[in-house]
């Protein structure tokens, strides 16, 4: 039965590869699609959990992280409680990246800038992420990762115009696994403050908390800290790291019903194309289906082929799909450099391009093979 | 004694809303192992009998029987077709994209037989055909007249009570003919199967157990 279908299938060998193209397309774009929205969630937890902290703290009820808002006092109080080692207070911004200094023109979309402070554990432990110099030691200092001086032809101890008219000297150069950190710069917290307009408010802080003592574990320390500032300050949202992109529904949930807009419409592309393809194989083999039925075949074994046909031809697709997938997508992010995507393949997403193709293939099929099966044995023979 | 292979109690056959009468009121039995031949000119009816003694198709009044199977829907068609029947027709209807041993198995791919013993059957059945050397050549490359046998082989895989033909020999040379006859011949007295023979060659009537003779989608004596 299978040497039958793929017989049939290669005979027809232009079709088949225009459909099996389709059916490529349809499970690439969804699995780089997906593979880079999950790239993007990891940056933003690798960045969240980059630290060590705890906990995050941030205000709940906020639509994006800039408007986020903690209060010196609070984290003060925070800071005071027995469970609690640290307190490091952030703040977090964008902005158009100052030109060259070498005089060309950079590729870079923004520079993200971090507000952090000496003597908290956040600042203080990025310092085995230098390659080169050391942590800024006053306000007109900042670290930079070494791609953005790589970009804006930085080397250490250039005095650098961060914001216009304002100028800073390099005096440490960093890699980070982050992204966001990857494009950005660190300076002081103040500094950043101002330049925001904020006072004694934070957009996030990063809480260590103490870790197992004899009775409760790392993680019952932290979970309890977590409840505690929830209750004592209901704005505040204060939860794992690793947890901010899950808990973070809102902005995240647009992207999800994106992808599944742009999954639907592969689909119904996918499924036009190979229906296409199977009508017309059905009509050119209106006769021999006919001989089949005159042969003892009863209809559903007509429909079995047909079906199997559909879903040879997008299980090849599928196949290819993947691999165009997964080529497609580094091919995306080398050609946007400066756009710095990642993407992560999860075995789920390539699990999901493949049900996405067998869907393609039975759905494809599905009418075709009824087509078929109706067909009258005693008409089909006739049939020239 | 057993009850008659096939049994036509006043079938009629029309088509286009009974304003083509193909089959009109048609009475007849045939029992197990005989050689039946029917001729008649063109449009008399010849392969609408012929179609609804394999079950493709059905009478619109009238009842016909198969090994005791009255025919009166899709499933009981399909059952006597897989059960009893083996069709040659005047096209040998092969599939081009498939070897002539995989052609010979389409049949045989329903009833759910292990790869090995499918294949062993059909190269005995090539054998038979006397084309066990190309088992494994696309039948594109076959000639007519072999195409033709492998059909035949395709048709008798299964050892089908009841052969029909539908004009077998209508696109061959009288000789190559004669000799896809012979075959025919010689392996449906192998498994003990009916045969009911259309052509327009009465030569080929000769020996045959019972002479139908079609004018006009009936039945006249010869
Ligand atoms: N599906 C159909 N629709 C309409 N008319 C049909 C159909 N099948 C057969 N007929 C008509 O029924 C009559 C008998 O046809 P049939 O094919 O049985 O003749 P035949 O004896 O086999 O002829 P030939 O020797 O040319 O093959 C013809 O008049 C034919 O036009
Ligand atoms: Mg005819």
């Amino acid at each position: 039965m299978l040497s039958y279908v793929w017989r049939n299938l290669l005979t027809r060998k232009i079709r088949t590869a225009l459909s099996v193209l389709g059916v490529s397309a349809s499970v690439a774009g969804i699995v780089a699609l997906i593979s880079i929205a999950y790239g993007m969630r990891s940056s933003i937890d690798a960045y969240m959990e980059g630290g060590g902290a705890s906990l995050i703290v941030y205000s709940g009820h906020v639509a994006d992280l800039i408007f986020s808002s903690v209060k010196q006092e609070e984290l003060d109080a925070i800071a005071a409680w027995d469970d609690v080692e640290d307190v490091s207070r952030s703040h977090f911004f964008m902005v158009k990246p100052p030109a060259p200094l070498d005089g060309g023109e950079s590729d870079l979309a923004m520079l993200f800038c971090f507000g952090r402070y000496r003597g908290e554990r956040m600042l203080e432990q990025f310092a085995t992420r230098l390659t080169e110099g050391g942590l800024f030691r006053n306000k007109n200092e900042i670290i930079a990762s070494v791609s953005i001086a790589d970009a804006l032809g930085w080397k250490l101890n250039d005095e650098v115009e961060v914001f216009p008219g304002q100028a800073f000297k390099v005096v440490g150069l960093y890699e980070s696994p982050s992204n966001w950190e990857q494009l950005g710069v660190m300076m002081d917290a103040d500094v950043l403050g101002e330049k925001l307009g904020r006072r004694d408010n934070y957009n996030i802080a990063f809480i260590y908390c103490k870790t197992a003592d004899g009775a409760r574990s790392a993680d019952e320390i932290s979970a309890a800290t977590a409840a505690a500032i929830q209750e004592k300050y209901p704005h505040l949202k204060a939860i794992k790291p690793g947890e901010f992109t899950s808990s973070f529904k809102e902005q995240l949930a647009i992207m999800d019903e994106f992808i599944a807009m742009i999954t639907v419409i592969a689909l119904v592309v996918g499924v036009l194309g190979v229906l296409n393809t199977m009508m017309m194989s059905v009509h050119e083999r209106t006769r021999e289906i006919g001989m089949l039925r005159a042969l003892g075949w009863s209809r559903g074994w007509v429909i079995k082929l047909i079906l199997l046909e559909g879903v040879v031809l997008c299980a090849i697709g599928g196949a290819f799909g993947l691999l165009f997938g997964y080529l497609g997508s580094e091919l995306l992010i080398a050609a946007y450099p400066q756009a710095h995507l990642v993407a992560v393949y999860l075995p789920s997403t390539f699990v999901k391009g493949g049900i996405v193709a067998f869907a393609v293939g039975l759905l494809a099929a599905l009418y075709p093979a009824y087509a078929a099966s109706n067909l009258r044995p005693v008409v089909a023979l006739r049939y020239e | 004694m057993s009850s008659p292979l096939v049994v036509f109690e006043g079938v009629r056959r029309t088509f286009e809303q009974g304003r083509v009468v193909a089959l009109d009121g048609i009475d007849l039995h045939i029992e197990a192992g005989e050689f039946v031949a029917v001729t008649g000119p063109s449009g008399s009816g010849k392969s609408t009998l012929l179609n609804l003694m394999g079950a493709m198709d059905l009478a619109s009044s009238g009842t016909v029987t198969i090994a005791e199977q009255r025919l009166t829907d899709r499933r009981s068609m399909e059952t006597v077709r897989r059960d009893q029947i083996g069709f040659v027709f005047q096209m040998h209807n092969l599939v081009p994209v498939l070897t002539a041993a995989e052609n010979i198995a389409l049949p045989m791919l329903p009833r759910r037989l292990p790869a090995a013993e499918r294949r062993a059957r059909c190269l005995s059945l090539l054998e038979q055909v006397g084309l066990r050397e190309r088992a494994d050549s696309n039948v594109r490359g076959l000639s007519g007249g072999e195409r033709q046998r492998v059909a035949i082989a395709r048709a008798m895989i299964h050892e089908p009570p009841l052969l029909l033909a539908d004009e077998p020999t209508g696109n061959l040379d009288s000789k190559t003919g004669t000799a896809v006859m012979e075959l025919i011949h010689a392996m449906r007295r192998r498994s003990g199967s009916a045969l009911v023979l259309v052509t327009h060659n009465e030569e080929l009537c000769a020996g045959c157990d019972r002479w139908l003779h079609l004018v006009d989608g009936r039945l006249s004596n010869r």
